[in-house]
């Protein structure tokens, strides 16, 4: 979600800081495994709004910026394709994209999304599938 | 040209970990978490308390600095009071003001509550009368 890998190594510290800190407050009605996910994608959301609040960047900057680190990041290996798809990802909404990222990497099932993200599974479905549309077009562009 | 679909490609991410990154991020973690600890110490309050420190620290200066504000700036009743009727009797003497004197500035006053009643409507009546009580004859008019 970020592509840096020094801001995902903040943004990973920072979810398990607070997993530690409110560890007192995790109520067994939700897996464990699906309350440090919602920390998770939490803490991405909140990170990349204030990537964009910083030095009052238009939403477009924050896009450039990282597609440049995409471009440069030693971290970032993949071929000509998956490179587009990542260029692609990084069009869409990031509410979208990390929607896209669980469903599509990360193989989750609509209730597992549904429940980490407070949405419901029918808003979900509509959203992966914008998604897919938007992603397809690109790639095929030229 | 055959086009892409997403179904059809690969579901894997391009992002790769440095070598050995998750065998130091407990420790990371850890040391971060107890770090974060030590530095609130002291400062860590719940935020309501933390507001009202500093409300509290201006109602205790209110409550110390009011009186000494007050004595600071008393009202011209309160410094008449303070001044005994021997030293007034003194200052009178010393100032050479006659009885007569102070007679008149009392008889000014009354005068001037005298006024009032020209102030009000009179009917002729009423002014005739006043002319037979002060015996105010017909060179005066």
């Amino acid at each position: 979600m970020v592509i840096d890998h020094d801001d995902a190594d903040d943004v990973t510290q920072e979810v398990f800081i607070k997993v530690y800190k409110n560890i007192v407050k995790f109520r067994e009605d939700a897996q464990l495994y699906t309350w440090i996910y919602r920390i998770a994608t939490n803490e991405c959301l909140t990170f990349l709004n204030k990537k964009k609040r910083r030095f009052f960047l238009p939403i477009g900057d924050v896009e450039s910026e990282l597609l440049g680190k995409l471009d440069s990041s030693p971290h970032v290996t993949g071929d000509e394709i998956e490179m587009k798809l990542q260029k692609a990802l990084l069009k869409l909404p990031d509410k979208q994209r990390l929607v896209f990222n669980m469903k599509y990497f990360d193989n989750m099932k609509y209730d597992e999304i549904a429940e980490i993200t407070t949405t419901s599974v029918g808003a979900l479905k509509a959203s992966y599938h914008l998604a897919v549309k938007k992603i397809e077009e690109f790639i095929n562009e030229d | 040209m055959k086009r892409i679909k997403l179904e059809d490609m690969k579901h894997k991410a391009p992002f790769e970990a440095p070598d050995g990154y998750f065998d130091g991020l407990a420790h990371k973690i850890q040391a971060r978490a107890v770090e974060e600890q030590k530095e609130k110490g002291v400062f860590a309050l719940p935020l309501p308390v933390k507001l009202a420190i500093p409300v509290l620290v201006l109602v205790v200066m209110a409550v110390i600095f009011w009186p000494f504000n007050q004595q600071a700036n008393p009202t011209a009743d309160e410094l008449l009071a303070e001044v005994s009727t021997e030293a007034l009797i003194d200052y009178l003497y010393e100032s050479e003001v006659t009885t007569d004197e102070l007679i008149d500035s009392y008889g000014s006053e009354e005068e001037n509550e005298d006024e009032s009643i020209w102030e009000e409507g009179l009917d002729s009546t009423d002014l005739d009368q006043l002319l037979i009580d002060y015996e105010i004859t017909g060179e005066y008019l």
